[in-house]
């Protein structure tokens, strides 16, 4: 996705240009009751977009379409149809750019407003009105905004109004242009507004946020803290057993974090804080629906297989948590450093329960600030070395040790808390200047949930076009004989320019997606897969 | 100009400020509606559905308000309504029955999440007909505070055989005023208070053994979507009549029909009624 920046093309104002890409990804489903997959009456499911994009010096506009007919298992099944999601124009004149239509934007680091798109989640929490971004001064930027936000396809009940100032102490303050620290500030308010036909209970019809942040450069180090804070706002999110409409309690929540980097050593520690900070343009809507603000989850953001199966996500309604990372690489010739050199990264991540007081009234409850509760929701330490063995081989080995509260993480109960470790061994062999292998084998043990799995990888890339891929989970440990199935998967590609085809056939497990309250299975599938992306 | 640009971006950030509002009284005062209209509200859930019951709970809280013009049916279909195998402990009850699995298929609810559910089968903003439970009680309302004449009003006459456990049932629909579309009408059988197992996260332990389980859609006496109805001018009056053998496991005296009138192309509710079998 072309995404639009402001700063203008430097380019000769009188070519007009045009760009654009595309995805297409469509299943073809079997039935197979072993692994619970479900009957698809379509036989064949599909999502897939396009966009265009044209600019004229300082003029951009752009479209695009989608198509999901129907949606891929896994997928809000309210994306149904086609049709037109998304179409822009603006322009920019005299450091003040005006864009009509759809946008995407966010304020700091989007703690109170975050509108993006992560298309392959099935994410997208567009803006449709007008937005105006200023600089009056260098090291000055001004944006404000008014509009509506994309659900599915058609638009939400709330309206949503904006404001946001940043300002680059350095650039603005001349006498501060040569010093050593760079401070950035700013601050953002949000305010939407959606009516209350509720006709029982008084809804607030207008809710503020507000967020300020810092940033401050000196040298190797670099500190970051934003503050967010939000009025009355009951929702379905926020509703309690006694309080099933939602809770009058305002929210907050602090994010803090600080860098260190050096050549061959890099450390970041970051906190977080959150205290009944789900924010969306509609009081009803729950999962990845018509979201404001978004809060990281302050985890390690995991890419093997196995590593996913207990992924943490991030309880809007309250947590409190800590991350820290390390990476350091060993030098060559050094006594761990080995021949080539060795690297290593530590990363720890934990999330709690807030301290919460329940109060007898619509609030619900009171929580101490930074206060930590009972409850443990998260806990992982990720210990990784990467190693060139040889001049054609280059291995990484990952170990990851994860406490999982399944019942609050997922929103369920009776599951209690998974205690895992997951081992991974993952190489990387040049054959030749064509042809490279990769491999992976993976681990998990655990004693609880669906017990233990293993996982084998083999790819083989033939540059610059094809790759080959071969790849089985096994849940050869769960405790019931029936459920030690296999998952396997083979898949092949073929990419040629800014074109890429591939196609796959296998099995792959059920998860549940529990977000808000709301829980939806996401059946496991066997079947046919094709994707093709391409861009221009 | 640019202290105009700086004047304007200003006074914006100055009204968001007061673009704010702190409630202190958290209950509407005046909650006066038609009572000709009544309003249907569809439950989808499952007794496996741990988030389920506060939706249950909080829509019988909305019907101490309105009685009998708040109707809720119960629909259980999809994942969290599937039965453990016989030899389980618990949860192997099986409420599911082929109409409450062809609505649920038909109109996407369970594919989307539980709890959810359906308002007179009325269109949301989002384009779907999928409610969350904290908006019910608002699209219920835009039914029930419709004070202009009702389309069509429905009176059901039961007639039960105990010996026999045959239901005969007597829809009669009378319009009042002149209906433009096709209409169909649409009756249900609905079982109150069954006993049987239920996950509800807001208790602890989250397995209730002896859940009451309120108002479940059983069968339907015209097939899933009904039989059209043919006189749609002002003053006519239609009767239609059925028979259903109520199974041996149903409590007649906890069972009732639900009828309504629907736009057969919008799927839209506009009349709903509710009888009980045995008086």
């Amino acid at each position: 996705m072309t995404v639009f920046s402001y700063s203008a093309f430097s380019q000769n104002p009188n070519t007009f240009n045009i760009s654009g890409n595309f995805q297409f990804d469509a299943q073809y489903y079997l039935e197979d009751s072993l692994i619970g997959a479900p009957v698809v009456p379509e036989k064949i499911l599909s999502n897939g977009f396009g966009n265009l994009n044209f600019n004229y010096g300082n003029f951009n506009a752009g479209l695009r379409y989608e198509s999901y007919l129907n949606p891929l298992l896994g997928f809000d099944p309210r994306y149904k149809g086609s049709g037109i999601t998304y179409r822009f124009a603006s322009y920019t004149v005299n450091d003040l750019e005006v864009t009509i239509g759809n946008f995407y934007d966010q304020f700091g680091s989007g703690m109170i407003f975050r509108s993006y798109e992560e298309r392959t989640l099935g994410i997208d929490n567009a803006m449709d009105g007008i937005r105006l971004k200023y600089k009056p001064t260098s090291g000055v930027i001004l944006k404000g905004f008014i509009g509506e936000q994309r659900s599915y396809f058609e638009k939400g009940p709330g309206i949503v109004r904006g404001f946001d100032g940043e300002i680059s102490l350095s650039e603005a303050i001349k006498s501060l242009a040569e010093a050593k620290t760079r401070v950035t500030i700013g601050a953002g308010v949000i305010s939407k507004y959606q009516k209350d036909e509720n006709p029982i209970y008084v809804y607030p019809e207008n809710v503020l946020s507000y967020s300020p942040r810092i940033s401050i450069y000196r040298g190797r180090y670099n500190f970051n803290a934003e503050y967010g804070y939000k009025y009355n706002d009951p929702s379905l999110v926020n509703s309690t057993f006694e309080y099933p409409q939602g809770i009058y309690k305002p929210g907050q929540a602090l994010y803090l974090d600080g860098t260190y980097t050096k050549r061959g050593v890099g450390i970041t520690l970051a906190s977080k804080f959150i205290d009944n900070m789900d924010f969306r343009s509609d009081r009803n809507a729950t999962g990845n629906n018509l979201t404001l603000g978004y809060l990281p989850a302050l985890t390690k953001q995991q890419t093997y297989r196995l590593a996913t199966l207990y992924p943490y996500a991030t309880q809007t309604n309250g947590e409190v948590g800590f991350q820290g990372d390390v990476f350091y690489k060993f030098k060559k010739g050094s006594a761990l450093g080995g021949k080539r050199g060795t690297g290593i990264s530590l990363n720890y991540s934990n999330a709690f329960s807030i301290d919460k007081t329940p109060v007898d009234n619509e609030d619900g409850y009171t929580a101490k600030f930074y206060g930590i509760g009972d409850e443990k929701y998260f806990e992982e330490v990720n210990v990784e070395v990467t190693k060139k063995m040889s001049k054609k081989l280059k291995m990484i080995f990952t170990y990851i040790y994860t406490v999982y509260n399944k019942d609050v993480v997922q929103g369920l109960s009776g599951f209690g808390t998974i205690y895992s470790h997951i081992g991974v061994a993952e190489g990387q062999y040049k054959i030749d200047n064509n042809n490279s292998i990769r491999f992976e084998f993976q681990h998990l043990y655990t004693e609880q949930d669906m017990q233990s799995w293993a996982m084998a990888l083999v790819e083989y890339t033939i540059s610059p076009h094809w790759f080959f891929a071969v790849f089985d989970e096994y849940n050869y440990g769960n405790d019931e004989v029936k459920k030690r199935i296999h998952y396997p998967n083979v898949s092949t590609g073929y990419t040629k320019g800014a074109n890429r085809i591939a196609l796959s056939y296998g099995k792959q497990r059920e998860g549940l997606l529990c977000v808000g309250g709301v829980c939806r299975n996401v059946p496991a599938s066997n079947g046919f897969s094709i994707s093709v992306t391409s861009s221009f | 100009m640019r202290r105009l640009k700086y004047l304007l971006l200003v006074t914006f950030s100055i009204t968001l400020f007061s673009a704010c509002e702190e409630v202190d009284q958290y209950y509407e005062e005046d909650v006066t509606f038609n009572p000709e209209r009544k309003v249907l509200i569809e439950d989808y859930t499952g007794h496996k559905c741990g988030n389920c019951p506060r939706a249950t709970r909080s829509i019988y809280s909305l019907k101490e308000i309105y009685g009998e013009n708040l109707i809720i049916v119960a629909v259980h279909a999809g994942f969290f309504a599937k039965p453990n195998p016989p030899q389980a402990p618990s949860f192997t009850y099986d409420f599911r029955n082929p109409t409450s699995t062809d609505l649920d298929n038909d109109f996407g609810i369970s594919l989307v999440g539980n709890p959810n559910g359906m308002v007179n089968r009325r269109t949301n903003s989002d384009g779907s007909k999928v409610f969350a439970y904290t908006s019910w009680a608002d699209e219920a309302s835009k039914v029930l505070f419709d004070f202009s004449k009702v389309p069509a009003s429905i009176s059901i006459n039961n007639s039960y055989d105990d010996a026999s456990r045959v239901l005969e049932t007597e829809i009669v629909s009378d319009i009042n005023v002149d209906l433009n579309a096709n209409y169909n009408l649409s009756v249900y059988l609905i079982e109150d208070n069954v006993e049987q197992w239920q996950k509800d996260y807001d208790m602890s332990p989250s397995d209730i053994p002896d859940y009451m389980h309120r108002e479940v859609l059983r069968a339907s006496l015209n097939n899933t979507y009904g039989d059209p109805i043919n006189n749609l001018t002002e003053g006519d009056s239609n009767t239609n009549t059925y028979s259903i053998t109520l199974d041996p496991e149903f409590h007649a005296e906890e069972c009732s029909i639900v009828a309504f009138i629907y736009d057969a192309a919008t799927k839209e509710i506009i009349e709903v009624e509710q009888a009980r079998v045995q008086l």
